[in-house]
């Protein structure tokens, strides 16, 4: 075929084409911020003065914070240290699917505890859809199980996840008490996990090895310094500084972490306090309140963040008013298993491995029913 | 100075990594004519892409981008399944280049008669260099 035919197709275009596609191309790839817009316009017709006071309704400095984290997690991704664990994990597992949950579970909780669930998500989902396919294991549970881990693990630390970044933030609880009052949730839940996964038959797999990537090294080390870097600025106050740093730091370095970054995510997380903010203005106007403390406020959180995912439970729940940060924590993070909707970690796990939303649930509603009665009873013991 | 054993290891090692890649979201440009690229992804990253010919609704070969004028929208699925069954049938040719600027082996991969995309090794044959510029823009598209 000549060259110059082979180019054009007889189909005309219509004029209108692109720009509808490129609409229907955002709507499909960004319905959340697709929504979070559309709440957006329903609130701001509900109260015209909103539009104007939308810059105020925006937690800057946890957006900053919240910014520089998943930059800095961005950057330790690309460098690939995450995916140079994958060869040894496979190997380590020496051809058991079960031992091989067993080994790569805790590993994405602990690592999701440094480099946030959505990232970590990123890291161990090719990972375990790689494996589980060529395996012949079943994906959807390897997935299922994989997301649960990335965000119980997450709930460790004040830097796993946005929602701790923002309680982090607002209550100002330093970065060590954080950790030492989710230490016994996070042994709960991962314990409870690794249960599941014991619960699979044992069956040989035919993966005994992969190959390794290229770890580079000048973005592992940047990322590792900006990491400890941001959460002390976090922990003396200067959290303002968090953001430009990360940004010079990585524009001088480390610019494929940059070039990497999801854009649309920052947007994201703006609409999110933006619409959950006014939304709670909205709820106090009209004298709706939450409960404050204890294993009720565990429960609403949890069950809130069923509905709207977690992070805007989060946003909704500390706007007006200072329930008691443990409980909160506890339950906008189990909050984040359970229904897909509960955090952005599920979306991205069911999107890269490209999973049905039954099978998720399958494997996720009965893990978040346990993990909730297993947490209110932490919480009763603890009170 | 090169050894035929180095380059040898970049091709086993390319022959045990492509059961493992796999075809990423198609990156579609847009305009008054479209092209569309599969990114072939080994775990988290991005490893080459391949060019997609919506006229036969398989792979192009490497070097040459399809551009055509379509009615409506390519279906993303479609494209990933054919680019999943061409890795599937995908070998690797048992030989490579080095590049000396990147100072690595480029493995290329066939499709039927079709060079289809070429995976870079380190000198020493011992690990996979990903295509970093495409994982960022894969990651630009949100996963």
């Amino acid at each position: 075929m000549a060259r110059s035919s082979s180019r054009i197709m007889a189909l005309p275009r219509r004029l209108g084409d692109t720009a509808f596609e490129r609409a229907r191309g955002f709507v499909r790839r960004e319905w959340f911020l697709t929504i979070l817009l559309l709440l957006y316009l329903v609130l701001a017709l509900l109260n015209p003065s909103m539009v104007r006071n939308t810059p105020h309704l925006v937690d800057w400095r946890s957006l900053s914070l919240i910014t520089a984290l998943i930059m800095t997690s961005k950057g330790l991704e690309l460098s690939g240290i995450f995916s140079r664990l994958a060869p040894g994990i496979v190997e380590r597992a020496g051809g058991s699917e079960k031992r091989l949950m067993l080994y790569i579970l805790p590993i994405i909780a602990l690592s999701s505890a440094v480099i946030m669930n959505d990232t970590a998500m990123l890291v161990f989902i090719p990972l375990v859809v790689a494996t589980a396919e060529v395996a012949g294991i079943n994906v959807a549970r390897a997935v299922t199980l994989s997301a649960i881990a990335a965000n119980v693990g997450s709930a460790l630390t004040p830097i796993g996840n946005p929602q701790n970044v923002v309680i982090w933030r607002r209550y100002g609880v330093s970065f060590w008490a954080f950790i030492v009052h989710m230490l016994p949730f996070f042994i709960a839940w991962v314990s409870l996990l690794l249960l599941f996964a014991m619960s699979i038959k044992e069956r040989t797999i035919k993966v005994r090895t992969i190959p390794p990537v290229a770890v580079n090294l000048r973005l592992l080390v940047t990322s590792v310094l900006l990491l400890v870097m941001n959460v002390l600025l976090a922990e003396t106050g200067f959290h303002w500084l968090a953001l430009p740093v990360t940004v010079l730091v990585l524009l001088t370095v480390g610019r494929e972490a940059l070039w990497g970054f999801d854009w649309a995510l920052l947007l994201t997380f703006a609409f999110i306090f933006v619409d959950f903010n006014e939304l709670a203005l909205l709820m106090g106007h009209a004298r709706l309140q939450f409960p404050s403390s204890g294993v009720r406020l565990m429960l609403t959180s949890a069950g809130v963040s069923q509905v709207i995912s977690n992070v805007p439970a989060t946003v909704l729940l500390t706007s007006n008013s200072r329930p008691d940060w443990l409980p909160l924590t506890v339950g906008v993070n189990i909050g984040g298993t359970g229904l897909i909707i509960g955090s952005i970690a599920n979306l991205i796990a069911v999107r890269i491995a490209r999973i049905r939303l039954r099978d998720f649930h399958r494997y996720s509603i009965p893990y978040f029913l346990a993990a909730l009665v297993m947490s209110a009873l932490i919480l009763l013991l603890f009170q | 100075m090169l050894r035929t054993e180095d380059a040898s290891k970049a091709v086993d090692l390319v022959r045990d990594a492509l059961r493992f890649f796999r075809a990423g979201e198609p990156i579609v440009h847009r305009g008054p004519l479209v092209h569309a690229d599969v990114p072939v992804l080994y775990l988290d990253f991005a490893i080459d892409r391949v060019h997609y010919d919506p006229r036969t609704g398989a792979p192009s070969p490497k070097g040459n981008p399809v551009h055509v004028r379509i009615e409506g929208d390519l279906r993303p699925d479609e494209i990933i399944e054919s680019v999943e069954k061409a890795l599937k049938e995908a070998r690797v040719i048992d030989a490579c280049e080095f590049r000396g600027p990147e100072d690595c082996w480029v493995v290329p991969v066939a499709w039927k008669s079709f060079i289809i995309m070429h995976v870079r090794v380190s000198a020493d044959g011992s690990e996979l260099i990903p295509d970093y510029g495409l994982t960022e823009e894969v990651r630009r598209h949100g996963v």
